[in-house]
């Protein structure tokens, strides 16, 4: 079983940290096939949020295939996230050829806030334009 | 869906003063409803009206398909500041409620506040103020009402009973599907719980819908100094402020705002409140209401 | 309901006993020793013109403790309808008002009306026994002092402590209470409101609607030197002449001397008879001279059930208004 918390400053829709809750658990392996979800009587009485945000972010889930809910026992992962080794062999290339990017940055005389920013507003675009080709 | 509450034209004064003006409102049933505002914009006068313990001086109101009337089992209330009785114990308050309410759940009653580990020997007066609120909260909840009403619960609380109190109200809110209006003059307290809003300022409702739909609709722009009016129709500027060179504003659109000139953003639910009071300041005539 | 109406009432309920029980410990330590005297002087075997053996026992009486306990127990009486309508009636409704905890049981499952309606009917009923029982007590042990005083128990002074009504003005008392609480919403104002109209009611009684409930006998007497309980000639020569009451212990309410037509006799008195060349013999003999008679106006000891009993129905008369007025006024007002 795992357990919500809620970060007021993010910015991110309280159902959407739910879901990355789940999301990153099934990541590290906290969560596993079979596995069940605290109820939204649980959530909410521990994180003191509205019920039905609880059941938009798994609804969400159950969407996305990850859980299903069963009635009067509860919602259960149907899934487990994480990668396969393929995807984990690939990490190590990536991250050698993003530490040379970083490298080029500095050399170019970009400090951390300028790589930050040109990190994420790359990242930004590069995903809705994905977004954009898929819808 | 039906609604719980339903006003029309609702309107209330107090001898001259007018605490409340022609409300018209709709809150859907199965909802945790936030209802904001400064100090004095009518929000206990809403509630109170909504639970019988006023009378209206003018339009009508409906609760649960019904004129209220005080003493009805359906609707449960915690008054601002959560009265007790200083001299009962907490185990005569549970007493009070079980003898006072046919519908009256002991098991609650008495899982919530061991829950909370209450004495019940524990005068209601030597209790805290959170406390105090838990126990107010208990004899609202164990009469099993259809819909809660809670005036200000938490705004004499620390950020500690605060949570705690929120905690227990979305568990039994959860569990029993029970509506639930609240009223608050931060914003902050309500951002989590409610899933709906009612921003109620000078007396009047500014504006009142689903909270997803209303953050939706809602959008801050940023931009060289322009005229609010150049916006273009189906847009109502909220608030707008100006420098020599830029405008801000918090403008309300149904449709997508896609003029380049304008960098346009999203907007927390505190902001989108604060752009409502502000402006009511600024134009107290101009009323703003939204229907479902 | 009626739990919780006895558990917020228990404290005033347990001074309020705790007081009955003080008066009524001193009242029977007391009563033997009356009831030995009235014995001992006769008078409570004596059917007529007993007013000799009534001063004996008097004058044995007041000497002893049984005198001051026969003022308390009247004097509690009396006290009675102004502390039950201050302590009990007026914080009844203000205080819920005052603290906000109306807002708490009024949205319990139970109609304002009804709430009301209970605390009313049972702190009232206990009001109303409680001003019973001691009158029953004060009534029973004062009845030798009674008898034998100048002040019967129909004068003002003691008819209001006597009998039942005491009920009366107990329920008027907390009805009056609860009416000012819940017009005023403040407790320390409401209390203080209760105490002068309660007492207002109480003056109002003697000097203002007593006296119409029966009808008062009329009464001529002739004058007699012996009869005159006061004479006085002032520096006009004006004449004032006071007899005594036809009936002992009765209420009077007007008691004049008159002349042959009818006034009232002012004189004047001739100097050389009552003056200083006079005599007290020669202005007797005057006055006799003068065909004065007494003409009074009284209601007589004998009335004295059937003024209670009037006196005591209309006080609930009153004490039922009050409460529809309270009933109405939490149910319509009061929101």
């Amino acid at each position: 079983m795992i357990e919500f918390h809620l970060d007021a400053r993010s910015g991110v829709a309280p159902y959407l940290q739910l879901i990355q809750q789940v999301r990153h658990a099934m990541r590290l392996g906290l969560l596993a096939e079979g596995d069940r979800l605290p109820t939204v009587k649980d959530v909410v009485a521990r994180v003191a949020i509205n019920p039905n945000t609880v059941l938009k972010a798994y609804r969400e889930l159950e969407y996305e295939g990850l859980v299903q809910p069963r009635p009067g026992l509860g919602t259960f992962v149907t899934r487990t996230l994480g990668g396969d080794d393929d995807s984990r062999a690939a990490h190590e290339p990536l991250r050698r050829s993003l530490t040379e990017w970083l490298q080029r940055a500095r050399e170019a005389g970009l400090d951390d806030e300028d790589v930050e920013a040109l990190l994420l507003s790359t990242f930004r675009d590069f995903s809705e334009e994905r977004a954009g080709r898929r819808g | 869906m039906t609604d719980v509450v339903t006003t029309t034209g609702l309107t209330k004064k107090y001898g001259r003063r007018t605490a409340l003006t022609d409300c018209t409102i709709g809150i859907p049933a199965g909802h945790v409803v936030g209802l904001v505002g400064p100090n004095g914009a009518g929000k206990s006068t809403l509630l109170q009206l909504a639970c019988g313990l006023l009378a209206p001086t003018a339009g009508a109101i409906e609760v649960l398909g019904r004129v209220p009337a005080s003493g009805s089992a359906r609707v449960g209330f915690v008054a601002q500041d959560t009265p007790v009785y200083s001299g009962l114990t907490v185990g005569e308050h549970l007493r009070l409620g079980a003898h006072l309410n046919p519908g009256w759940d002991a098991s609650i009653a008495e899982g919530r506040i061991a829950e909370l580990g209450l004495d019940p020997v524990q005068r209601a007066g030597k209790l805290s103020g959170g406390q105090r609120a838990q126990l107010a909260l208990t004899l609202a909840i164990a009469k099993r009402p259809e819909l809660l009403l809670l005036d200000e619960p938490v705004a004499a609380l620390d950020p500690l009973a605060r949570r705690e109190f929120l905690q227990g109200l979305m568990a039994y809110a959860a569990e029993n599907g029970t509506s639930v209006v609240m009223s608050s003059h931060l914003v902050a307290d309500l951002e989590r719980v409610c899933d709906y809003l009612i921003v109620l300022v000078g007396s009047r409702v500014r504006i009142a819908g689903e909270v997803d739909e209303l953050l939706g609709t809602h959008h801050r722009l940023s931009g060289a100094r322009r005229d609010p009016a150049t916006l273009g129709p189906g847009r109502h500027v909220v608030a707008a402020s100006h420098t020599d060179v830029q405008s801000t504003m918090v403008v309300r659109s149904t449709a997508p705002i896609d003029d380049p000139s304008w960098s346009v953003d999203g907007i927390d639910l505190e902001d989108l409140v604060l752009a409502y009071m502000s402006e009511a300041g600024a134009n107290g005539r101009d009323r703003v209401l939204e229907k479902r | 309901m009626i739990w919780l109406t006895w558990r917020q009432f228990r404290l005033q309920a347990w001074v309020a006993v705790a007081l009955l029980a003080v008066v009524g410990i001193v009242l029977a330590i007391t009563a033997p020793r009356v009831f030995d005297l009235y014995r001992s002087t006769g008078l409570s075997e004596c059917t007529g013109g007993c007013d000799d053996l009534a001063d004996a026992f008097r004058l044995q009486a007041s000497t002893s403790a049984a005198s001051a306990a026969y003022v308390l127990g009247s004097a509690a009486l009396l006290l009675a309808p102004p502390l039950i309508g201050v302590f009990w009636g007026a914080p009844l409704v203000s205080r819920e008002l005052e603290t906000g905890t109306h807002r708490l049981i009024w949205t319990q499952t139970i109609s304002r009306g009804r709430w009301l309606a209970v605390k009313l009917a049972g702190i009232g009923l206990v009001a109303v026994l409680a001003a019973g029982l001691l009158s029953l007590l004060v009534t029973w042990t004062s009845g030798p002092f009674d008898r034998a005083g100048d002040f019967g128990r129909i004068t003002p002074l003691l008819f209001s402590s006597r009998g039942v009504v005491p009920l009366g003005y107990a329920a008027v008392a907390f009805v009056l209470g609860v009416a000012v609480g819940m017009i005023s919403r403040r407790v320390v104002v409401s209390m203080a409101v209760t105490l002068v109209l309660v007492a207002l009611v109480q003056l109002a009684a003697p000097f203002g609607y007593r006296s119409h409930l029966v009808t008062p006998a009329t009464g001529t007497g002739t004058f007699s030197e012996e009869r005159a309980e006061s004479l006085w000639i002032d520096q006009g020569r004006n004449v004032t002449i006071k007899m005594e009451p036809l009936e002992r212990g009765s209420w009077v309410l007007s008691n004049e001397t008159v002349g042959p037509d009818g006034k009232t006799f002012t004189g004047p008195a001739p100097e050389d008879k009552c003056g200083r060349q006079g005599s007290p013999d020669k202005c007797n003999a005057w006055l006799k001279a003068q065909n004065l008679s007494q003409k009074t106006e009284y209601v007589s000891s004998s009335a004295f059930w059937t003024l209670q009993w009037r006196e005591f129905g209309l006080l609930l008369v009153v004490a039922g208004l009050l409460s529809a007025f309270c009933t109405w006024w939490v149910r319509r007002r009061l929101i």
